[in-house]
């Protein structure tokens, strides 16, 4: 499973995993999605990319994912998937991405709930055992 | 630590508070340059992003520093309370058709927004700006329902161009929207009255019928705390503030990144204001829309408006001598007391109204602010119940059951974006706020004034 939502009191958190790297980003954007509505129901429609990068690969995985909410709430843009490439150049970390997804439709998307950021709170990304895990908790 | 913790609880709830971080955090608040008195705990304690949520931390506003933490993601998190002369009698045939037309006029959930309130750049500046009376100078309420808000619905020194592009872009179309998770809009009865006094300057009585708005400033103050959060950070390290915690990441009240921060959550909080005064409005509408009533018919008006997430430049007596102090509050509330200047005239004798939220099922709570929160809490209170459930719990616990049906059955027609919002608002997924209100109380914090129980409510 790239993701699962665990228990936490007051927001949301996400355990995500991924072969790589790439493939733990791609879990995360996923997770998101399927925090705002039900990610299956959404279609692959149009896509559009993203590039970002910063100084570590926790910033970098915030950003991405503030990244992927801000482009839901300013362009309606819900994302099914993405294929996402990472590298590390120096001391920066680079993303580069394709999302892939559709402008929400409140007549086929059910809402679940709004995420205010994710956030720093208990993150952790680790490589262990050849698979990369993180832990990722959204602002509700 | 530099300073004491202190926790108001009882002792059953200081068994819960231990089970989580909550504790380390106030201890990690304790090690702040310029923290004053003590890192102080609200009996709805739970642990948040650095500092708690029920927080209550003071600085001194020279040599102190400041931290979005302190605040919250939601800058001014607040609750607004509207009176009215109708009573649960009165709108009982109506009940529906009132919440159903809320329902229509307020925005809530996901994807929500209304098409005739959509922001130009300049507009939104001036929201920014104004707060509350940026919606009272476009006929979206009335001059009067300033004098009951929070700082009159407009903190000082709010700078707009401070806020970012990104910011702003998230909150052109969310003006007038609730947002989700724990955010409502309830119509309540007037169930008891705890203090005569004091609720008939409140303007409250029994059964009569009132209206609790619970918002904040949407994907623009969240945005703002993002952006400052990174800055802050960064800061931290350059300005050699050690932290026990990266998430308690802070600059001096002093330095630019310090008075940037203040100056853009000045005006996301004013946002937040905004937000609220266009909502009470749209409500104001649609209740006397379902009535078939003229809306000044209604007699509905502002009992008060709170922040709940905040940081504010307010003056203190400490060790004898007055020192202005930076207070942050998060999932806290002013409570200030009767003769103090920010108490509104209306209230001169009685003290701030201090609105404490509860669940969907159970009732809240309107308090009045008191001298002894001056002396020992900076003049803060609690500011809700605090979840028992995760979400996820929740969820499992009210699958296979109807949670729409469940909440009619108890008397509340609720109306929402989604049923994954209401089954994780359920009431079992909350503490009782009573527990609560009663420590607050009882540690002579804020006097109980009034409960209000819910009968509808929407939600997103």
């Amino acid at each position: 499973m790239p993701y699962h939502f665990i228990d936490h009191t007051a927001d949301v958190a996400a355990e995500l995993s991924g072969r790589t790297v790439d493939e733990l980003f791609r879990s995360a954007a996923q997770a998101l999605t399927d925090t705002v509505t039900d990610r299956a129901l959404v279609n692959r429609v149009h896509s559009e990319t993203v590039s970002l990068e910063a100084s570590s690969i926790e910033d970098l995985l915030v950003d991405w994912l503030n990244e992927l909410l801000y482009r839901f709430e300013v362009q309606n843009l819900l994302v099914a998937d993405g294929e996402v490439s990472l590298r590390a150049e120096g001391d920066r970390w680079h993303l580069d991405a394709v999302i892939r997804g559709e402008d929400f439709d409140p007549s086929r998307h059910p809402s679940r709930v709004l995420v205010k950021s994710a956030t720093y709170h208990s993150l952790e990304v680790v490589e262990r055992g050849g698979e990369w895990h993180a832990r990722i908790v959204f602002d509700i | 630590m530099l300073v004491d913790g202190i926790v108001y609880a009882n002792e059953r709830m200081m068994r819960d508070i231990q089970k989580d971080e909550s504790l380390q955090q106030v201890r990690n608040v304790a090690h702040l340059p310029g923290i004053v008195r003590a890192s102080i705990a609200m009996p709805d304690i739970h642990w948040g992003y650095g500092f708690p949520i029920g927080g209550v931390a003071a600085m001194d506003a020279d040599q102190g520093v400041v931290s979005p933490g302190g605040v919250g993601y939601d800058i001014n998190c607040g609750v607004r309370l509207l009176r009215s002369t109708l009573t649960r009698e009165d709108i009982a045939p109506h009940l529906e058709s009132i919440v159903a037309e809320m329902y229509r006029n307020v925005p809530t959930g996901v994807g929500a927004h209304r098409r005739d309130l959509r922001l130009g750049a300049q507009d939104l500046r001036r929201v920014l700006a104004k707060g509350a009376g940026w919606a009272v100078s476009q006929g979206l309420g009335r001059a009067e329902d300033l004098e009951t808000v929070e700082e009159r619905g407009c903190i000082a020194g709010a700078d707009p161009d401070l806020v970012s592009d990104r910011a702003e872009e998230r909150g052109r179309t969310q003006l007038g929207t609730l947002g989700s998770g724990n955010h409502f809009a309830e119509i309540q009865y007037v169930a008891e009255i705890h203090d005569e006094r004091i609720a008939d300057a409140f303007g409250l009585f029994e059964d009569q019928i009132t209206v609790m708005i619970h918002s904040g400033s949407r994907g623009l103050g969240h945005q703002v705390c993002t952006d400052h959060l990174r800055v802050m950070g960064e800061a931290s390290r350059r300005y050699g503030i050690s932290l026990p915690d990266r998430q308690l990441a802070c600059a001096p009240i002093t330095s630019p990144e310090g008075r940037r921060y203040l100056a853009a959550m000045a005006a996301a909080a004013n946002f937040a204001f905004a937000n609220r005064q266009v909502m009470a409005h749209w409500v104001r509408e649609s209740v006397a829309s379902a009535l078939g009533l003229a809306p000044n018919r209604t007699g509905i008006a502002t009992v008060y408006d709170v922040c709940h997430n905040i940081a504010k430049f307010e003056t203190f007596t400490v060790d004898g001598r007055a020192r202005r102090l930076c207070v942050h509050r998060k999932g806290a509330t002013r409570a200030y007391p009767p003769h103090h200047p920010g108490t509104p005239a209306a209230y001169r004798e009685v003290g701030q109204p201090v609105l404490i939220p509860g669940d969907m099922g159970r009732y809240s709570y309107v308090m009045a602010g008191t001298n002894r929160a001056m002396d020992e809490t900076f003049g803060s209170a609690c500011h809700g119940a605090g979840r028992v459930m995760s979400r996820g719990e929740a969820k499992r616990a009210v699958k296979g059951r109807s949670p729409f049906d469940e909440m009619k059955k108890r008397g509340v027609h609720v109306m929402a974006a989604g049923i994954a919002t209401v089954a994780e608002e359920m009431p079992e997924a909350y503490k009782d706020v009573s527990d609560v209100v009663n420590v607050v109380h009882g540690a002579g914090l804020a006097v109980r004034v009034a409960q209000l129980r819910p009968i509808g409510v929407i939600k997103g």
